[in-house]
């Protein structure tokens, strides 16, 4: 996730979707973060001027609800791509060789960690530890969580995603 | 300030002086009233405490804790019975002087952390300091505080951990900024820059029109900013045509008229047809 | 309820500036009359001159203070700009951190500098003027009455600006900057 105030490089998509998404919860500022993951769910993002919806909506200031959307990991400011490939790069998975995992995702995608594919493919992210220590080291592609890998493994987990989609 | 302190009358002891306050009451309010002296940056009287500077750390304990006792923020803690407060203590004194540790390897530039690192004796940061020193924040806050206090709420804190700092939304200039400065006015560090020239300031990267007085040109606050806070106080634009000057020459004229004296000065005259109400008489206070 | 008022007496001043020092020193410890919360205009008027025998006296003693430039002594008559402490005020209206409040015991409104976060805005709601920014303490500047002993009053010596007891004051009028908007 990064905070870069450059606009998306993608045009901002259809905000329909935030209209419903609003209508679905009471119009105050607590219904802030389901709505802020309702619309990250939807968009795989935070369309800048959904965010502004938001804000107008709930009655939220603006640079609170940008506050939230960049505090929180599980929301991205930035468009990602159709399957985030979380890498863990925890104390275990870190010992039992995630650096190779990232470097060799890096190699196969083009892209560094927190970049997304130019085709909107893919994501790339790091993240801290997701509680799955035994399985080191852990990657999750989209909605499936692999265990044990190793570098070898990568190009598998790459294709095997798009096949299961 | 909107913090109602609600309990009965207490007695706690701080510093080993004995001093009323009342349940729910936050120790530094009790402790400044007694005039015992607490440092705090983020503390404003213009808005609610947040311990976020850390700084009025003082240790609390009571004679039935069994020798123990913990370090908590002044400004938020709640005074109870029996509370026995120690504001200068070592394990205080050692917590503030962490902390200003920690500023100035994260702030080194900064005339303000410097002078107060100096105060608990530390010259150098004992920690790896900012390898590109940004800004001079310490990220206390009061800046977020004052303007959600003022009703912009313009400026917030975005990211987290390292990379956290104040900015508007999308980390660009805030749509929501009146221009009024409060937020430059009340940092401790002075790290928020207000750039003034031609007729112009700019803050957090926007530009703001100042308000001229229409007769003399004089600037002091923004348009924006006066018809901000004069819908919020229902004042028409005719309240700030001209600068606090030109209004008092205008009010002797007209105070001069009430008490039936000719109209000479300044040679302004009527001519500036500002609306403008009689004081009716000049008779003042109630 | 205040015991005490302000009166100006527009027709007595002699714009000698006693006051806007009494207010400088008082209040900014410095010589200055333009940093005074008190503001004096000086006024050349025949028709005050031929009036002025009552207190003629008293004004051929005085030197004229400060910075200002004033017409001759002879000449020179003045009119007084304060704060009238309005009843509904501008200031107060505007000010959103709660700074500005009425003091109980004088009636005036006064200015907390814990509480203000200097937005400057009551400077621009004073439809008279008297709410003044003042630079080298970067602090808004207004009148509080010296919390009941202003000291402009007492530097009068024409019996222009006074504090008296409000039963002895026959004009209860009181200066009300938003009512009647």
């Amino acid at each position: 996730m990064s905070a870069t105030a450059a606009a998306p490089a993608i045009p901002e998509p259809d905000l329909a979707p935030v209209d419903a998404i609003l209508a679905g919860y009471p119009q105050t500022e607590t219904s802030l973060v389901q709505v802020l993951q309702d619309v990250n769910r939807t968009f795989n993002y935070l369309p800048c001027h959904a965010l502004e919806k938001v804000a107008a909506s709930l009655g939220v200031p603006l640079a609170r609800v940008f506050s939230v959307a960049t505090f929180y990991k599980a929301f991205s400011i930035k468009p990602r791509g159709k399957v985030i490939i979380r890498i863990c790069t925890g104390t275990a998975c870190h010992i039992r060789g995630a650096p190779l995992l990232v470097d060799e995702f890096v190699r196969h995608l083009g892209i560094r960690a927190g970049e997304t594919t130019p085709d909107m493919g893919f994501t790339l992210e790091t993240v801290n530890c997701v509680g799955a220590c035994a399985m080191a080291p852990v990657v999750i592609a989209g909605p499936r969580h692999h265990g044990g890998l190793s570098p070898a493994d990568v190009p598998d987990v790459i294709q095997g995603k798009s096949d299961d989609d | 300030m909107s913090h109602e302190p609600s309990g009965r009358v207490v007695k706690i002891e701080i510093d080993g002086r004995v001093v009323e306050a009342r349940t729910g009451e936050f120790l530094l309010a009790v402790a400044r009233r007694a005039g015992i002296d607490i440092p705090a940056i983020c503390q404003h009287e213009a808005v609610d405490p947040a311990g976020n500077c850390r700084m009025c750390l003082v240790e609390i304990t009571k004679a039935s804790w069994d020798g123990w006792s913990r370090l908590v923020t002044a400004c938020l803690y709640p005074t109870e019975q029996d509370l026995i407060v120690k504001t200068h203590s070592a394990p205080v004194i050692e917590a503030r002087t962490v902390l200003c540790d920690l500023w100035l390897a994260r702030c080194p530039d900064s005339a303000y952390v410097q002078k107060l690192a100096a105060e608990f004796g530390i010259e150098k940061t004992s920690y790896q300091p900012a390898a590109v020193p940004t800004d001079q924040c310490i990220l206390c806050g009061l800046c977020i505080r004052v303007c959600e206090k003022l009703g912009p709420a313009a400026i917030y804190t975005v990211n987290r951990g390292g990379r956290k700092k104040v900015a508007g939304p999308f980390e660009g200039p805030p749509p929501d900024c009146i221009g009024c400065a409060a937020c430059a006015e009340v940092c401790p560090t002075s790290c928020i820059t207000v750039a003034e020239r031609d007729g112009t300031r700019t803050i957090w990267d926007k530009e703001f029109q100042l308000l001229a007085c229409t007769t003399c040109g004089r600037t002091l606050v923004t348009i924006e900013e006066a018809r901000y806070f004069g819908r919020k106080g229902g004042l028409g634009e005719s309240y700030y045509q001209l600068c606090d000057r030109c209004k008092r020459l205008q009010t002797a004229q007209q105070a001069t008229k009430v008490a039936g004296l000719p109209l000479t000065v300044g040679g302004l005259g009527e001519a500036s047809g500002r609306p403008f109400r009689s004081p009716g008489s000049l008779t003042t206070s109630r | 309820m205040p015991d005490m008022i302000f009166v100006v007496d527009v027709a007595r001043c002699s714009a000698c500036q006693k006051c806007e020092i009494a207010c400088a020193v008082h209040n900014v410890k410095e010589m200055n009359a333009a940093r005074a919360r008190i503001a004096i205009f000086p006024r050349p008027s025949p028709e005050f001159r031929a009036g002025s025998a009552r207190w003629g006296e008293a004004r051929r003693a005085l030197p004229v203070e400060g910075g200002r430039e004033s017409p001759p002594l002879n000449e020179a008559s003045g009119t007084p700009v304060t704060c009238l402490q309005c009843d509904d005020a501008g200031c107060v209206r505007v000010c959103q951190v709660g700074a500005l409040q009425r003091s109980p015991t004088t009636g005036a409104i006064e200015i907390d500098h814990a509480h203000c976060v200097r937005c400057k805005m009551c400077v621009p709601a004073c439809p008279f003027g008297n709410m003044t920014w003042d630079e080298p303490l970067r602090q808004v500047a207004k009148c509080d009455l010296c919390h009941g002993m202003p000291q402009c009053a007492l530097a009068c010596p024409t019996g222009a600006l006074k504090y008296r007891p409000v039963s002895e004051v026959a004009m209860p009028a009181i200066g009300t900057a938003c009512g009647g908007r």
